[in-house]
């Protein structure tokens, strides 16, 4: 009898010993699958969401900074409005107090609630608009259309910060 | 049940047996190969895409089994089993003989390397080409052949001539057309 049916003979005889004695763990293997199934195309599925974002999104950005070399000025420029935006924010919110304390006070009192959004993200566009918006939300004080003007001077100093904070 | 896990399910209820006694010829163990069939249906249909028929998953599995065993072979993770001879059994005639020719058979391959048993197994039972088993294998077709003549002098050491010498005969053909190729 040559090798191949010695070998054959062998592994049928191992077989059938395995198979009288198998154990029945099919389901719990089918389940070990699944479990494996389900993490590697987790993994897969993350892996090729994750590259597609890259191209789309950071692939032009990356690009741009790479290979235009003078286009890096400006995005070294924004650098430090990002550095001076982190740094006054927390002082614009102390400045403006004693800034407006005289006339103001009053006035930024209700704005920490609402008025942080009021007067920060439009003071950076422009003074028409908070003035408006001072007048369209705080309508039964006359006094804030006069001091309005003198809050859109003290709040583009602080506009700036705030709406640079607010990009950030 | 979604269809791959009916492959999987069918696959382990009808040929895992067989599996095993593949794996076992690969190990030279049987608690090795039961956990080395496992392992590699696991991560069969674990892994890529669905396997659709229950014999394109089974050959799936024993290309598995076959570098699975070679790579925890090579890293010495495989315990061989102590194989104690066992007692010729006075009652049944015919009976020794056999086990006496398995026992052989079992010592004769313990004496191959990894590679040299894996490329043996797939040549004899399987009845794979050269470039087949390289492939499977991830080697050159000059290696395949170099370790098949390697195991074959050690077979024929503890198995006698006419064991390889059958089947180098009946390999002829397929040698003559592999070089036609």
């Amino acid at each position: 009898m040559d090798v191949s049916m010695q070998l054959r003979d062998l592994a049928n005889s191992v077989g059938e010993d395995f198979a009288m004695n198998a154990p029945d763990d099919t389901a719990r293997l089918v389940g070990k699958a699944r479990r494996g199934r389900m993490v590697w195309s987790t993994g897969v599925g993350a892996a090729v969401v994750g590259s597609a974002a890259s191209l789309a999104f950071g692939g032009p950005a990356l690009a741009s900074v790479l290979t235009s070399g003078p286009d890096v000025a400006p995005a070294g420029s924004t650098t430090p409005s990002a550095t001076a935006s982190v740094s006054p924010s927390p002082d614009a919110s102390v400045t403006p107090s004693p800034s407006t304390s005289p006339s103001a006070t009053p006035s930024t009192t209700p704005l920490p609630g609402t008025g942080g959004s009021l007067g920060g993200v439009p003071g950076g566009v422009g003074g028409d608009d908070d003035a408006a918006e001072n007048e369209s939300h705080d309508s039964g004080d006359s006094h804030e259309s006069a001091d309005g003007t003198k809050v859109d001077d003290s709040t583009k100093t602080g506009g700036d910060h705030e709406s640079e904070g607010s990009d950030d | 049940m979604s269809a791959w896990a009916q492959v999987m399910e069918t696959l382990v209820r009808q040929r895992r047996p067989a599996l095993v006694g593949y794996a076992y010829l690969l190990t030279g163990s049987r608690s090795e190969a039961e956990d080395l069939v496992q392992d590699a249906i696991v991560r069969t249909f674990a892994r890529g895409r669905a396997k659709t028929s229950v014999r394109e998953a089974e050959a799936y599995v024993k290309r598995a089994i076959a570098n699975e065993a070679v790579n925890r072979a090579r890293h010495g993770l495989v315990v061989r089993e102590n194989r104690v001879k066992l007692a010729e059994p006075v009652t049944v005639p015919g009976h020794s003989a056999r086990i006496d020719a398995r026992t052989d058979l079992e010592a004769a391959l313990d004496t191959l390397s990894p590679r040299e048993r894996a490329v043996t197994v797939l040549k004899y039972v399987d009845d794979l080409t050269i470039a087949s088993i390289a492939a499977v294998l991830k080697l050159n077709d000059g290696t395949v052949k170099r370790y098949l003549a390697n195991a074959a002098v050690k077979l024929r050491e503890r198995l006698g001539d006419d064991a390889v010498n059958d089947s180098e005969r009946r390999t002829v053909p397929v040698t003559l057309t592999e070089s036609r190729i």
